[in-house]
């Protein structure tokens, strides 16, 4: 046993440093040296990258904005996601099939239809605000959240649920009070995959806004590419930080993740 | 004003005939009013006038000093306006031209924009832009020749339709480094008139120096490719890649396939050029700039006139930027492509105003105010100076700055045709293509690319 | 008596109804119209000056003659077969390693989110960087090995395995994420067994992790097909379809129609095409998947 768990550390060891650190390493490097420095370590340190992105930069509200379309579109979209899923996994009803292919709607290409939606993003008077570019994130993310939520629904006997309504408790409280805390590592799962999604997303707040206040991260980022070049520095800075708050979320609800292996071996 | 407007329609609506019904009393008393609000409304004061720039989405330095300038034109605008507010709009770079286009399909009003040169001809056919040349015309003869010079400013004539006014100049050169060419035994002053002297100079630096690239060029997949190292190629042997009588793609003429042949030698027969300026994530940046900088690339074709800067900051000129009489040359130089007549891509930011705007001519106000001598001249991204009056003070008097001038009146704009693009994307991957492959069939290549873009676009 | 019996039993549906209805008023509110326009400009032509003429299937007649447009849909099917092909066994490694309880799981799962949290753009310019042909880290590295440098965007190969290699490295997180969480809910009993009966680690795997968490994979594996078929982002911004047009899969080429020529007719088409590759990729995969058991 102890001589795998040494294996196991070995060759997590070596992929993590192949596939993330050395990028990761590469990006963090040149957000801290002067422009076109080269060299593996290099002794010139200089936090003006950052400095700059604070100060002129007002990045903290493009990391407001970002934080504000991920945030949304997880509140709007997991509970809609939840509840869809969770209603294809155990029900059958009249329409089903319909619905099902309805999931297959937001496989448009935003990019084709940027037009017609740009037009009814205006008729509802919504042009140039947060809200559309929260909701297209949602809409666009919601049929793989379904699909994958149905599938770790699936995976839980449903003789609990059973049980749950033998004793009284009605529909909703069965979902909310049993299915919930059963499925909540697939849940996390789920909530990470839309929010950063949506995160990461530049098309929708490309087509619906124009104010400079309404920017979100990869706005900023892509503002270090000029039609001169680019600044390499301020760019990995940016990309740096923009890496942080998903991050930080993540390790926040990491204690559910493992709630749900230890609720795993209780069965 | 307006109720002795009222009451006189009413009189005269009631002079006029001898019965006047109440209904048409009202009606009397409804276009009196009427008449007397139009002159209310065309004479405003006061609204929103909106400035989409490509400064204030970016974090960059550069950016924010170009953002502080354009905040410091509002500024003026404002004060000289009252009752009329700017707001800013941003964009990226490479996006503001598609946003109009998208944008006034989709109904969503502008103002004043940022455009590009190279994209006018597809501007003047979707028609988003508006035409300012009438109120360009009330300016005087001085006023007008001071602008309607450069490259940029022509990209946006169309016969009396003016749709842009450039801010600055873009241009290119060949820098080249005066050291190496001393070095290897060729004069650092005596500039190359004929491609064949390139040529041949770059081979004896080859040969004096293996480790330096006598020549580097970009080759991407990039329109870049087209405006920087192609397109003036085939002006300096004497044709281009586009026929404007006929509207057609001519990719495919003695003087384009010499150019591209001309490619090909440069990296597989002399050997000068490096092999990876036409691989697929080949970057701009590095083979006209950084290269040089490095002293990994004794010249390079490209060197645009935004990048002197650069050159200053490395010692490599003195004085030069910020422009001053005593600029002096380094280590590098820069001379005109030699060959033909030396022309070279010219380019420049421009403003527009959208053809959806409610308020041009207010809108065009501001668009003089940016294009005052005293703002043109502080204006980051200018460039080289938009008005030739500019030119003739003693900070642009030194010689390396008099051969920037002669490079941008030799300076040229892309084809005027809408289907722009599509030319530059398929001729750049041509060119990778015909670099990849066999110098026989670059002919060949060139045709089926001719014949594809003409197939579909020709004379439209 | 037969009202009261219909009433009840459409009324047995509410609860469900009332589940999926959010979802139907959101997808079909938001995405109807667009989904009209887009065949309605797929079956029209227009012009650039906003004239519309109706041109019925001439559109993709035309697209479908082009010799660019077959070599768009092969890269595409290159390009995700290339993806799946590493991200899912790097998905499996990775989500066991994260899941199996040792002490630096937690660091490792957060450190393999990564590429996945970095916008597209960035890990783009950031293989760009790794690539640079002066001071690039991996041609340092080719050269120390070959002699002589190599440069993999030069050729057409090497440039679809860094556009493959990039996007499963982008990729493998999701799959990791989803593997991992349907993992934990793999009793350890069942292994306990399966290694009292003599089962060696492989044939635990084989026979119990990947049979259990087949649907995890399933639904994973759909969501990395589409997202890679629509991936233009991840592509332009490393070889902007290049070398020539031998990178350029059916988004990438979309991408160009749309935000660089801006051709909305040409958008519109590929637009749909887009639309019916993604069912199809969808369908063979329902197809070769099977469906696992239904709920009730």
């Amino acid at each position: 046993m102890k001589a795998n768990t040494l294996v196991l550390g070995a060759v997590g060891l070596g992929m993590i440093f192949i596939l993330i650190a050395f990028p990761l390493y590469w990006s963090v490097r040149t957000s801290l040296v002067e422009p076109g420095t080269a060299g593996f370590f290099p002794e010139a340190i200089t936090f003006k990258n950052y400095q700059f992105l604070f100060t002129a930069g007002k990045f903290w509200n493009n990391i407001r904005n970002s934080i504000l379309v991920s945030t949304g579109s997880l509140a709007l979209g997991l509970p809609v996601a939840l509840a869809a899923g969770y209603a294809i996994a155990r029900f059958s009803f009249p329409g089903k099939g319909a619905s099902t292919i309805l999931l297959f709607l937001p496989l448009l290409p935003a990019i084709a239809v940027l037009i017609p939606l740009i037009l009814f993003v205006r008729a509802l008077g919504l042009y140039n605000t947060l809200w559309p570019v929260i909701l297209a994130n949602t809409i666009f993310t919601l049929p793989f959240a379904i699909w994958m939520i149905r599938g770790f629904i699936l995976a839980i006997p449903f003789e609990i649920e059973e049980a749950g309504r033998v004793d009284g408790a009605s529909p909703l409280k069965v979902l909310l009070l049993i299915v919930v805390p059963l499925a909540a590592p697939g849940l996390v799962s789920v909530g990470m995959f839309m929010w950063i999604t949506s995160w990461n997303n530049y098309l929708f707040s490309f087509a619906f806004t124009v104010s400079p206040d309404l920017q979100i991260v990869p706005a900023a980022i892509l503002g270090f590419i000029s039609a001169w070049g680019v600044n390499y520095g301020g760019l990995n800075a940016a990309a740096v930080l923009a890496s942080l708050p998903p991050l930080i979320l993540f390790l926040a609800f990491q204690k559910l993740f493992i709630q749900g292996m230890l609720a795993g071996s209780i069965k | 004003m307006t109720n002795a407007l009222k009451s006189s329609s009413v009189g005269l609506s009631v002079g006029a005939g001898a019965r006047v019904t109440r209904r048409a009393a009202l009606a009397g008393v409804a276009l009196g009013a009427l008449l007397a609000a139009v002159p209310m409304v065309q004479a405003q004061d006061g609204g929103v006038i909106k400035w989409m720039e490509i400064y204030s989405i970016s974090s960059d330095q550069t950016a924010q000093a170009n953002n502080e300038w354009v905040g410091k034109v509002i500024d003026q605008f404002e004060a000289e306006n009252p009752g009329w507010t700017v707001e800013q709009e941003s964009s990226t770079w490479d996006q503001v031209d598609q946003r109009s286009i998208l944008d006034f399909n989709a109904g969503v009003a502008h103002d004043v924009m940022m455009s590009s040169p190279q994209l006018m001809a597809k501007h003047n056919a979707t028609g988003d832009f508006y035409d300012m040349g009438p109120l360009i015309a009330k300016w005087s003869a001085d006023e007008q020749n001071d602008l309607s010079w450069s490259a940029g400013y022509k990209a946006g004539q169309f016969g009396d339709k003016v749709i842009s006014v450039p801010l600055g100049v873009h241009v290119r050169g060949n820098v080249y480094n005066r050291d190496m060419f001393t070095a290897a035994g060729i004069d650092p002053d005596r500039p190359f008139t004929t491609l064949d002297e390139l040529v041949a100079a770059s081979e004896k630096l080859l040969a004096h120096n293996p480790d330096v690239w006598p020549l580097s060029l970009f080759m991407g997949n990039s329109r870049a490719t087209i405006e920087t190292t192609y397109a003036p190629l085939v002006w300096q042997f004497g044709g281009d890649f586009y026929d404007p009588t006929t509207g057609k793609a001519t990719v495919a003429s003695e003087p384009s396939v010499k150019a591209v042949e001309w490619l090909y030698d440069a990296v597989h027969t002399w050997k000068i050029t490096p092999p990876y300026s036409y691989a697929s994530d080949a970057d701009y940046g590095n083979l006209a700039y950084d290269i040089f900088t490095r002293g990994e690339a004794a010249q390079t074709v490209g060197f645009g006139s935004y990048w002197v800067a650069g050159l200053e900051s490395q010692g490599m000129v003195k004085g030069c930027f910020p422009a001053t009489p005593e600029c002096t040359v380094g280590s590098a130089n820069i001379m005109i492509q030699p060959g033909g007549k030396g022309e070279q891509f010219a380019n420049s930011w421009n403003l527009s105003i959208n053809s959806l705007s409610e308020h041009p001519e207010i809108a065009f106000k501001l668009v003089e105010v940016a294009l005052r001598p005293e703002n043109l001249a502080t204006f980051p991204d200018a460039g080289l100076p938009a008005r030739l009056s500019a030119w003739d003070k003693p900070e642009y008097r030194s010689a390396f700055w008099q051969t920037w001038l002669e490079a941008a009146k030799k300076g040229r704009s892309m084809p005027a045709t809408p289907y722009y693009i599509e030319l530059a994307d398929a001729m750049a991957a041509a060119i990778q293509e015909a670099l990849a492959g066999d110098r026989a069939n670059i002919p060949a290549l060139l045709t089926q690319v001719e014949a594809d873009w003409n197939g579909k676009y020709a004379g439209k | 008596m037969p009202q009261t019996a219909k009433k009840r039993g459409l009324a047995r549906y509410a609860f469900p109804y009332a589940l999926v209805s959010p979802t139907i008023v959101l997808l079909t509110g938001f995405l109807i119209f667009p989904l009209l326009a887009l065949f309605y400009y797929g079956f029209h032509e227009t012009a650039i000056d906003g004239g519309i003429e109706f041109v019925g299937f001439k559109s993709f007649v035309d697209l479908f003659s082009e010799s660019r447009f077959r070599l768009d849909i092969l890269n595409t099917v290159i390009y995700l077969c290339g993806n799946l092909a590493i991200s899912i066994p790097l998905g499996y490694i990775t989500a066991i390693l994260v899941s199996s309880g040792f002490r630096l799981a937690g660091l490792m799962r957060t450190t393999f989110i990564i590429p996945w949290v970095m916008a597209p753009v960035v890990s783009a310019l950031l293989v760009r960087t790794l690539l640079n042909p002066t001071d690039g880290p991996i041609i340092a590295l080719f050269t120390w090995i070959y002699g002589e440098p190599v440069y993999p965007t030069l050729t057409a190969g090497g440039s679809m395995a860094v556009i493959v290699l990039h996007s499963a490295w982008r990729s493998f997180p999701l799959i990791m994420l989803l593997l991992a969480a349907s993992m934990t809910s793999i009793s350890r009993e069942v292994y306990e067994a399966a290694r009292l009966d003599g089962a060696g680690r492989w044939q635990q795997f084989w026979y119990i992790t990947l049979p259990l968490t087949k649907a995890a994979l399933f639904s994973s594996m759909l969501a990395i097909s589409v997202f890679t078929i629509h991936d233009a982002e991840g592509v332009f911004a490393v070889t902007r379809g290049g070398p020539g047009n031998a990178t350029e899969t059916v988004a990438v080429r979309l991408f160009k129609e749309a935000f660089v020529s801006f051709n909305i007719g040409q958008a519109a088409t590929l637009g749909v095409v887009l639309v019916v590759l993604s069912i199809l990729i969808i369908a063979i995969q329902v197809l070769v998947f099977g469906r696992r058991g239904q709920g009730e």
